[in-house]
């Protein structure tokens, strides 16, 4: 089976000269197309900067990324597949939504990006009021700006813009460290329920290894750039093989 | 030793009154370990920012007192709440860096506290900073002493806090989202030491968090707030295992912890009420799976369920 | 269940919630700033009908007369009546001031929010030429454009405007380059969204404000700026009605003829205050986030 995304070899290095970070060393990993692949590890790890290499932020510093077999990246160009095939969800929903735009219109946004004739299709009045149902918004807070939702909600309205393109895949930086368990709940099934509809394949980048056991089929741990341990994730949890993942397990805060 | 009773807090904004807080009883001994777990806008912090009379101009206390050793924080002037917040009452908060002196390095920070508390020469003072640092388990004291706040991570600024916290101790620390900030490893180091903390110089602690991992592992006894409400209260245990109320349960159950990758989690439907405009009745009622008509209608108060375990549901009442 | 007579009162506030209407009436000191800049806009639009003289044409034979039911603001050196000219040079200054402020501020915005967002080898030249044009004292610069380009009202504006560009440069700029790191603007990016439409919807829209409060600031200035060049023969050219001109010929006789300078420099005083108090409440009203 090839993979749908495959990373060889990549390095990232922020910072010239003395100043260096290497924030990411030497990766190489396959996602599979249908699966929730998850990426978990601490502040500084390197998970969200390989997430920005995915979706064309930042450029790798050498090593090649190539998606349905196309290289990503050439040079420092971002190739981009075909527009909105590959989307993202970021975590803070305050600064993910434009303030001044109605939510409409940051919903529809990705499709300016699209050819004209696609972009009527995927616009429809039709469409767009059963993406907002199906992600749980109602019809009127299309008309609405950003500030008048709660942090879950925005973050359905981001889950609703990423899908308004149909991509078959999304990168999830964090898409619940900002909101409320019981918030957390709502999303985390949303976005489950979401992946089995439109066969789609995720990156699911957390912090949080309970949120990734219950979301992914497999899992990479990063530690300060390097992936330290990779595969199924209910192997890794019941039987961890490196030290770090270890301890990441042993520090889980178990409320029973 | 703290004993809050029937606090009510409104906040006024352009639009009206928000309840914060409504009715409020906490009562906490010398030596325990209380949590407070809420959600956003549940009301937890409000709680805690009225304990230390660090409230907003807007705020307005509509009811109650907090009595502190006899005396009522409320009725304090502001002198003297500043003069106990410095000696009796300390505070951890979720970002170090507010509790830092930004220009002073870690040792002068720690000399002065020291000083402030004993009569010691500024070489003794300086040993018991070391000392203060090696008690949280930093393992070169005298290079961090050396250091200033913003050269430190997160975690290490958090220890340092802690640092200042022990070599003064405080009666009653309180703790708002003190790990929220940090890296899970870190997180559980934090945690263990407040519980040195506690252990060592009988401190109380009042933590504030929205995350049950983090009470079930520090806190003796735990309280779970609602919209502005304590909707139940008991044994940490007691709670997190047998929850009676169906706010509590649906928390729990929404927690990804235990679910197995093939089931749903049990999402709680809606959103937290709009407290500006507060609902009749119970406040959770309209998320309530198990909702009956007298919980739209009536508000249950806390009261008495089994041993020390208090919950305002009417499902555990006789009357309902 | 929501509280019945509570939901009543919610339902009333969101009938009242008319955006920016809702936000001026909390916002009294701009609210009073309109007034005054609407009150001048009447009264300059209305000049011709309000009064019965000419403001050019000179009668000898009536100058310097003092505020009298004939003049109300009584006349010039040479006759003129000078509310008549007072409200004409109204036209003038507010419509220039404006016109040149608000193509001033339109290069200005766009050209700071490229620079910001491409940043590189464009920011670096454009930010080098704006530095040029700081350097020298506005004014200086704006008569050396102006002699240069010859002198009337039309190349006068053209120099002023130059010469604001650098600030809604800077300004624009310095909000671009926050705004880029935005996740919104980010998202955007990773849409495939191109560079110009980004810097159209996102960051213009968001970059806007500072950049309108500095401009309604501004507009004071550049009528004083144009009085000025206008004094030095190099803006409107004599027997154009223009408040600073006025004000400028108009100061030497105070002493004996108080009213000569002091009419226009009440309009200007008030015009300016207007859009100073106009400046500070556009903020809240561009916000949307300030609809509470």
């Amino acid at each position: 089976m090839t993979p749908l995304v495959q990373i060889n070899h990549i390095n990232k290095i922020y910072g010239k000269r003395k100043a260096v970070i290497q924030a990411i060393k030497d990766i190489s990993l396959p996602i599979y197309e249908g699966e929730t692949l998850g990426l978990v590890g601490e502040s500084g790890s390197g998970k969200s900067t390989l997430g920005k290499l995915l979706i064309g932020l930042e450029p790798p510093t050498s090593g090649d990324i190539s998606y349905r077999n196309n290289l990503l990246w050439k040079k420092k160009r971002f190739m981009r597949p075909s527009p909105g095939e590959i989307q993202t969800v970021f975590q803070d929903p305050q600064s993910s939504l434009d303030p001044r735009m109605r939510v409409k219109q940051i919903i529809l946004e990705p499709l300016n990006a699209l050819p004209d004739q696609e972009r009527k299709v995927k616009g429809s009045l039709e469409r767009l009021h059963t993406l907002v149902k199906r992600v749980g918004l109602k019809i009127e807070h299309l008309e609405r700006y950003p500030h008048e939702f709660s942090g879950g909600q925005r973050q359905r309205i981001a889950i609703a813009r990423a899908l308004v393109t149909e991509p078959s895949f999304i990168v999830l930086d964090e898409p619940t460290s900002a909101l409320d368990v019981s918030v957390q709940a709502q999303v985390l099934n949303l976005l489950k329920e979401l992946k089995q509809e439109n066969q789609l394949t995720y990156l699911f980048i957390s912090h949080n290894m309970s949120v990734i056991r219950y979301m992914c089929d497999r899992m990479a741990v990063m530690y300060k750039g390097e992936i330290v341990e990779i595969g199924e994730t209910k192997s890794i949890l019941n039987n961890p093989k490196h030290d770090y993942t270890k301890m990441l397990l042993s520090s889980m805060l178990k409320v029973n | 030793m703290l004993d809050i009773k029937n606090l009510s807090v409104e906040f006024n904004d352009l639009n009206g009154r928000v309840k914060a807080l409504t009715n409020i009883n906490i009562h906490i001994e010398q030596g325990e370990i209380v949590g407070i777990v809420g959600e956003s806008g549940s009301g937890k912090s409000v709680t805690a920012l009225s304990i230390l009379g660090l409230l907003d101009e807007n705020a307005h206390i509509s009811n109650g007192s907090i009595i502190y050793h006899d005396q009522n924080l409320l009725e304090m002037n502001v002198k003297d709440i500043q003069a106990l917040r410095g000696k009796k009452i300390g505070m951890v908060f979720q970002e170090p860096m507010t509790a830092l002196h930004p220009t002073m390095n870690i040792g002068q920070q720690l000399i002065e506290v020291i000083r402030q508390h004993k009569k010691v020469s500024k070489k003794e003072a300086y040993r018991l900073a070391i000392e203060a640092l090696k008690d949280v388990h930093i393992h070169h004291p005298e290079k961090v002493a050396k250091q200033y706040p913003f050269e430190l991570s997160g975690g290490m600024r958090q220890r340092v806090v802690i640092a200042l916290a022990m070599s003064n101790p405080p009666e009653l620390l309180i703790a708002d989202e003190p790990t929220t900030a940090l890296d899970v490893t870190i997180q559980s180091e934090i945690l263990n030491l407040m519980k040195e903390l506690n252990q060592k110089k009988s401190v109380s602690v009042l933590l504030i968090t929205h995350d049950l991992g983090v009470v079930s592992q520090l806190c003796d006894r735990t309280i779970v707030m609602y919209a502005g409400q304590i909707v139940e209260t008991g044994l940490t245990y007691d709670v997190l295992h047998f929850p009676k109320h169906p706010y509590t349960e649906a928390l729990l159950n929404s927690l990804p912890d235990l679910k197995q990758q093939d089931q749903l989690l049990e999402a709680i439907p809606g959103e937290v009420p709009d407290l500006r405009y507060p609902p009749m009745g119970c406040p959770f009622h309209s998320r309530c799976k198990q909702a009956m008509t007298i919980c739209r209608e009536h508000d249950p108060k806390l009261d008495i369920c089994e041993g020390n375990h208090y919950v305002a549901c009417w499902l555990r009442r006789d009357e309902a | 269940m929501i509280n019945p007579q509570i939901a009543s009162e919610a339902t009333k506030k969101n009938i009242k919630t008319h955006p920016i209407w809702f936000k001026l009436k909390h916002n009294k000191m701009t609210l009073i700033g309109f007034l005054i800049l609407f009150a001048m806009i009447v009264l300059a639009l209305l000049a011709p009908v309000l009064t019965p003289y000419d403001p050019i044409k000179i009668n000898v034979a009536e100058k310097f007369q003092g505020p009298s039911f004939r003049h109300l603001f009584g006349t010039d050196e040479v006759g003129r009546d000078i509310l008549t000219r007072t409200l004409f040079g109204a036209r003038l200054s507010l419509g220039v001031g404006l016109l040149v402020i608000i193509i001033a501020a339109c290069f200005g915005i766009f050209i700071g929010a490229v620079s910001g967002y491409f940043g590189g080898i464009i920011d670096q030249i454009v930010m080098r030429i704006m530095d040029m044009l700081l350097a020298f004292p506005t004014l200086i610069l704006a008569m050396a454009l102006t002699a240069s380009l010859g002198p009337s009202l039309h190349n006068a504006m053209i120099a002023i405007a130059i010469v604001e560009i650098p600030i809604y440069v800077r300004l624009a700029r310095s909000e671009t380059l926050v705004l880029r790191e935005k996740l919104f603007v980010k998202s955007a990016a990773v849409f495939g969204i191109r560079p110009i439409p980004i810097i159209l919807k996102h960051i213009i829209p968001n970059a806007v404000s500072p950049v309108i409060i500095q401009a309604t600031l501004n507009v004071g200035n550049a009528i004083l700026m144009i009085a000025t060049l206008g004094f030095l023969g190099l803006g409107a050219q004599p027997p154009t009605p223009e408040w600073g001109s006025m004000i400028s010929i108009g100061w030497k006789y105070l002493l004996d003829y108080w009213w000569y300078p002091t009419f226009p420099g009440i309009f200007l005083f008030l015009t300016s205050g207007a859009l100073n108090l106009i400046g500070d409440g556009v903020r809240d009203i561009l916000d949307p986030k300030s609809n509470r």
